[in-house]
C-alpha cells in the first residue's frame, strides 16, 4: 500500500488529509463523537447512506459500548460482537476509505487505530424496479433491470438459484470507478473464454464507464462490423435465458442494461414470447420478422431499382399504375425516396429526443400535416410512400437492428438508384461478407446458418417444441470454431 | 487461423464453376454436358494425389505455390474477361449506355467489392459462400421451374462424335481448379472425401445448367453467343412481366465471388510465399487480376 495514504494513529490528521484529499467537499459528512472512551469519527457521504440506518445500527450501539483500553480493541469488539452490518470491509489506507464512503459506506475512523471499520448502510435514491421499456413482452415477466447492479444482480440470482452462477465484482473507470459485475455460469464457460474476456476488460482505462457503450467496443472484434456481436438486455429473464447458454454478461452499475457476449445474428429475431406461444405460430413470428428485416432494408432500394431500371420486371398493370402515380411527381424517384426517407428519421429523432409531451404534438404534425400535405401537393407519390412506410414498419419489428436497418437502407436505395438490382447484389455480397466476419472470441455471428450447424435450425428456422429443445443441452460453445 | 469446413470449400468451388458455365459462349448440346461431367473426372483424378499429399500432412512447396499464384492471376483475369463478355448480352445500368467507360466502370465495381472480399479472409469468404450459393441455388430453381414450360426433350441428343471437343472445353472451363488446390489445404481434414464431392457436385450443377439450357434454347441454338444467358431469357413464366434481372442478380453475385475466391486464394498464397506481404496482398492480386484482364480482352 501506497504509504503515503497509510492511516495514521492521529484522528486529527487522518480527517484533515480527508479534508484535503475531497477538497472540502461538502457532501463529506464527518461526524465526531466517543465510543468506548475513545475519540472516533465516522465519515459518509450525503445522499449515499441511509441516515436512519446510521442511526439505529451505528451510533446508538457504538456509543453505548463500555470503555476499551485501546482504539484496536474498540474496532476488534464492534467487528465481532456488534455486527453492525453484514458488510465490514476494513481500510488501512485513505484511498480505501474514500473509495468505501463514495460508495455509500459509512467508515469508522478511531483515534490511535491504524485500521477503519466500513459498515455498509447505503440507501441512496433509485428507481424501482419497473417494466422495461424498449423490450415488450406479452406472456413473459413485466420486469426490467434498474441502475442500481445489487438490484440487477439480485434479479438474476432470483431466476437461477445454483452455485454454478458466478458474479464476479471489479470497478472500471479512474474516475468513476463503476461497478461492473460479470455474469456467468462457471460450468458452461470455459475458463479460456472468461481470461479472454478479463483480458479485454483490462485494456479498458478510460476515465469514466457511464453506458455499456463504453464497455462493448472493448470486448468485440476491432475491425469494422456493420452488426454489434455483443447484444443488450433489460430484461432479467432473457439475460438468464443466455447464460444458461453459457453465454457471459457484464452489468454496469447506473445502467438498467446488461451487455451479452456473444450475440448471434439470429438471436435478434428471438424473443421469449416465441417460447410461450404454440411452435408453430412462434415459427410463423419467426418468419415474419425475417421477412420484414429484408423489407426494411431493401423494399425502397428495390423499389427505386425496378421502376427506375427494370420495370419490365413488373406485369402491365402494376406498370400502368405507378406511371400515372409517378407521372406528377416533380422529383426522380430516388430523390422522392431519400426526401421521405430523410424526413422520417428527423421525425424519429425529434420524437426520441424532445419531452413527452412534445413529442405527440411532433407526430401529429409529421403525420397529419406534412405526410398529407407532402402526397397532396404532389411531391411525393402515394406508392412510394407505402413502400417508405413499410420499410420503416418493418424495422420496428426488429428493433435490436433498427441502427444497422436505417443505414443499410439508405445505402442500398443510392445503389440501387444509380445501378438499378446490379447495384444491389454488389452492395449485398459486401455486406452479406462484412455480416459473415463478424466474429467474438471464436463465435461466428452468423452460426447456426454458417457455419451451418442442423442442431441449431431448431430455433432458428423453425421454432421446436419444448419438449424438444429441453433435453438438447445447448451451450454456445457447440458454435465456437 | 484460417480454417475453413468442406461445406465451404465446395460452395465457393461450385460458385466459380457455374459462372463459368453461365459465360459459356458458342453453340452447346448435351454432349457439352457430358463433357463437362467428364471434364469434372478427369479434374478430380488430377486432384486426388493433392488431396493425398494434404492427408499426410503434407504442404504446397515454394515452387509449387508459385505456379499455382500465377495460375489463380491468369484465371481471376480470364473471369474477369468473361464478365464483360457476358455483360454484353445482359442489361446492367451503365454498363450498356456508358460504351467502354460503362464495362470498365461495372468491371471497376466488381473489382472493388472483390478487393474487399478478399481482404475480408478466407473464414468470412467461405462462410458467406454458403448462404450465397444457398440464395443462388434458389434462384437457378426459380428459372429452371420458369424454364418448363418452353423446354423440348427432342433437343437432348447425344452426338458423341462432338465428345472430344467438348472435354477440352470442359477442361478449359475447369480453371477454378487451382483456387481449389489452395483451399483444400486449408480444411480440417477429410480431404479426398471433399474433393470426391466437390468434383461429383461441380459435374452434376454444370451438368444440369446446361441441359436445361440446351432444352430451352436448343431451337436457336445457332444463333445464341452465350447459350445459357439466352436460356435465361428465354425461360419466362409469366406471359406479361419478365424475370431476366433475377438472373442478372445471379449473375452478378456468382460474378463477384467467382473472382473473389480467386483473390483470396492468391492473396494467401502470396503472404505464404512473402510474408512481410500482407497489409496489400490482396490488393496487388486484384491489380494483378485486372490487368491480364485488360492484356488479354
Amino acid at each position: 500500500m501506497n504509504g503515503k495514504y497509510a492511516l495514521m494513529p492521529s484522528l486529527e490528521a487522518d480527517l484533515e488529509r480527508i479534508k484535503l484529499l475531497t477538497g472540502g467537499s461538502s457532501d463529506i459528512l464527518i461526524n465526531r463523537f466517543i465510543a468506548g472512551g475513545i475519540e472516533c469519527a465516522l465519515v459518509s457521504c450525503e445522499g449515499m447512506i441511509s441516515a436512519s440506518l446510521i442511526t439505529e445500527l451505528v451510533f446508538e450501539p457504538v456509543t453505548a459500548i463500555e470503555p476499551q483500553e485501546s482504539a484496536d480493541a474498540l474496532l476488534q469488539y464492534i467487528d465481532r460482537y456488534l455486527l453492525l452490518s453484514t458488510d465490514r470491509p476494513k481500510a488501512d489506507d485513505l484511498e480505501t476509505v474514500l473509495r468505501l464512503v463514495h460508495s455509500g459506506f459509512a467508515v469508522l475512523l478511531a483515534e490511535g487505530a491504524v485500521t477503519a471499520l466500513g459498515f455498509g448502510v447505503q440507501g441512496y435514491a433509485s428507481r424501482g424496479v419497473q417494466e422495461p421499456a424498449g423490450e415488450g413482452n406479452i406472456m413473459g415477466a413485466h420486469e426490467g433491470f434498474t441502475e442500481t447492479i445489487r438490484t440487477s444482480m439480485s434479479q438474476i440470482r432470483r431466476r437461477l438459484r445454483t452455485p454454478e452462477l458466478v458474479m464476479e465484482m471489479m470497478q472500471k473507470g479512474t474516475a468513476s470507478r463503476t461497478d461492473i459485475c460479470l455474469c456467468y455460469m462457471k460450468d458452461r464457460v470455459p475458463e479460456k473464454l472468461m481470461r479472454r474476456i478479463r483480458s479485454s476488460l483490462d485494456r479498458l482505462t478510460s476515465e469514466a464507464v457511464l453506458t455499456t457503450g463504453y464497455i462493448r467496443p472493448f470486448v468485440e472484434n476491432g475491425r469494422f462490423e456493420l452488426f454489434s456481436s455483443t447484444g443488450v438486455t433489460e430484461r432479467p429473464d432473457v439475460l438468464c435465458s443466455k447464460l444458461i447458454e453459457g453465454r457471459v454478461a457484464i452489468l454496469v452499475d447506473g445502467v438498467p442494461f446488461a451487455v451479452i457476449i456473444p450475440r448471434l445474428f439470429c438471436e435478434s429475431f428471438q424473443t421469449l414470447d416465441d417460447y410461450s406461444f404454440k411452435p408453430y405460430y412462434a415459427t410463423f413470428l419467426r418468419w415474419l420478422k425475417y421477412i420484414a428485416f429484408i423489407m426494411a432494408i431493401l423494399l425502397p432500394a428495390l423499389y427505386a431499382a425496378i421502376v427506375m431500371h427494370h420495370p419490365e420486371l413488373f406485369n402491365s398493370t402494376l406498370f400502368m399504375l405507378l406511371v400515372e402515380a409517378e407521372r406528377n411527381a416533380p422529383l426522380s424517384i430516388m430523390t422522392e425516396s431519400l426526401f421521405v426517407l430523410i424526413m422520417y428519421e428527423t421525425i424519429r429523432e425529434a420524437g426520441v429526443r424532445l419531452p413527452k409531451p412534445t413529442g405527440g404534438a411532433v407526430s401529429i404534425i409529421s403525420g397529419l400535416i406534412i405526410g398529407d400535405a407532402a402526397v397532396n401537393s404532389g411531391l411525393v407519390s402515394t406508392p412510394l410512400l407505402t413502400m417508405t412506410a413499410l420499410a420503416v414498419l418493418g424495422g420496428l419489428v426488429v428493433p435490436e437492428l433498427n441502427p444497422e436497418m436505417t443505414v443499410l437502407r439508405f445505402a442500398f436505395l443510392f445503389a440501387g438508384g444509380l445501378m438499378g438490382l446490379f447495384g444491389i447484389s454488389l452492395l449485398a455480397c459486401a455486406v452479406l461478407v462484412n455480416i459473415c466476419a463478424t466474429e467474438d472470441y471464436g463465435f461466428p455471428y452468423t452460426a447456426p446458418l454458417s457455419p451451418f450447424r442442423v442442431k441449431g435450425m431448431g430455433d432458428t428456422a423453425v421454432r421446436s417444441s419444448m419438449k424438444e429443445m429441453q433435453n438438447r443441452g445447448f451451450t454456445v460453445e457447440e458454435y465456437h470454431e | 487461423m484460417n480454417r475453413i469446413t468442406p461445406g465451404q470449400l465446395c460452395a465457393m468451388g461450385l460458385i466459380g464453376e457455374i459462372f463459368a458455365v453461365f459465360c459459356t459462349e458458342g453453340s452447346i448440346s448435351a454432349a457439352t454436358a457430358a463433357g463437362y461431367a467428364m471434364s469434372s473426372g478427369v479434374l478430380l483424378l488430377l486432384a486426388m494425389p493433392l488431396a493425398l499429399h494434404y492427408r499426410r500432412g503434407g504442404r504446397l512447396c515454394r515452387g509449387a505455390a508459385l505456379v499455382l499464384f500465377v495460375w489463380l492471376i491468369f484465371w481471376g483475369g480470364r473471369l474477369f474477361c468473361m464478365q464483360q463478355r457476358t455483360t454484353e448480352v445482359i442489361y446492367i445500368p451503365f454498363e450498356n449506355s456508358g460504351g467502354l467507360a460503362g464495362k470498365l466502370l461495372v468491371t471497376g465495381l466488381i473489382g472493388l467489392v472483390c478487393l474487399y472480399i478478399s481482404s475480408s479472409g478466407v473464414k468470412a469468404l467461405g462462410r458467406s459462400a454458403v448462404i450465397a450459393a444457398a440464395a443462388g441455388t434458389l434462384g437457378l430453381t426459380a428459372v429452371a421451374f420458369s424454364a418448363a414450360s418452353s423446354h423440348e426433350w427432342g433437343r437432348l441428343s447425344l452426338e458423341w462424335s462432338d465428345m472430344g471437343g467438348e472435354l477440352v472445353r470442359g477442361l478449359k472451363a475447369g480453371g477454378g481448379i487451382g483456387a481449389f488446390a489452395v483451399m483444400l489445404g486449408l480444411q480440417r481434414e477429410s480431404y479426398i472425401r471433399s474433393t470426391a464431392v466437390y468434383f461429383s457436385a461441380k459435374s452434376a450443377v454444370s451438368a444440369a445448367v446446361l441441359l436445361t439450357s440446351v432444352l430451352v434454347a436448343g431451337g436457336i441454338m445457332q444463333t445464341a453467343e452465350f447459350p445459357v444467358v439466352t436460356a435465361a431469357h428465354l425461360s419466362q413464366p409469366f406471359p406479361s412481366q419478365r424475370i431476366d434481372s433475377l438472373f442478372l442478380i445471379l449473375f452478378t453475385v456468382y460474378a463477384v465471388f467467382a473472382i473473389a475466391v480467386q483473390a483470396a486464394a492468391a492473396s494467401y498464397l502470396l503472404r505464404q510465399m512473402i510474408p512481410g506481404f500482407r497489409r496489400f496482398g490482396s490488393l496487388t492480386v486484384i491489380v494483378l487480376m485486372l490487368g491480364t484482364c485488360l492484356i488479354t480482352m
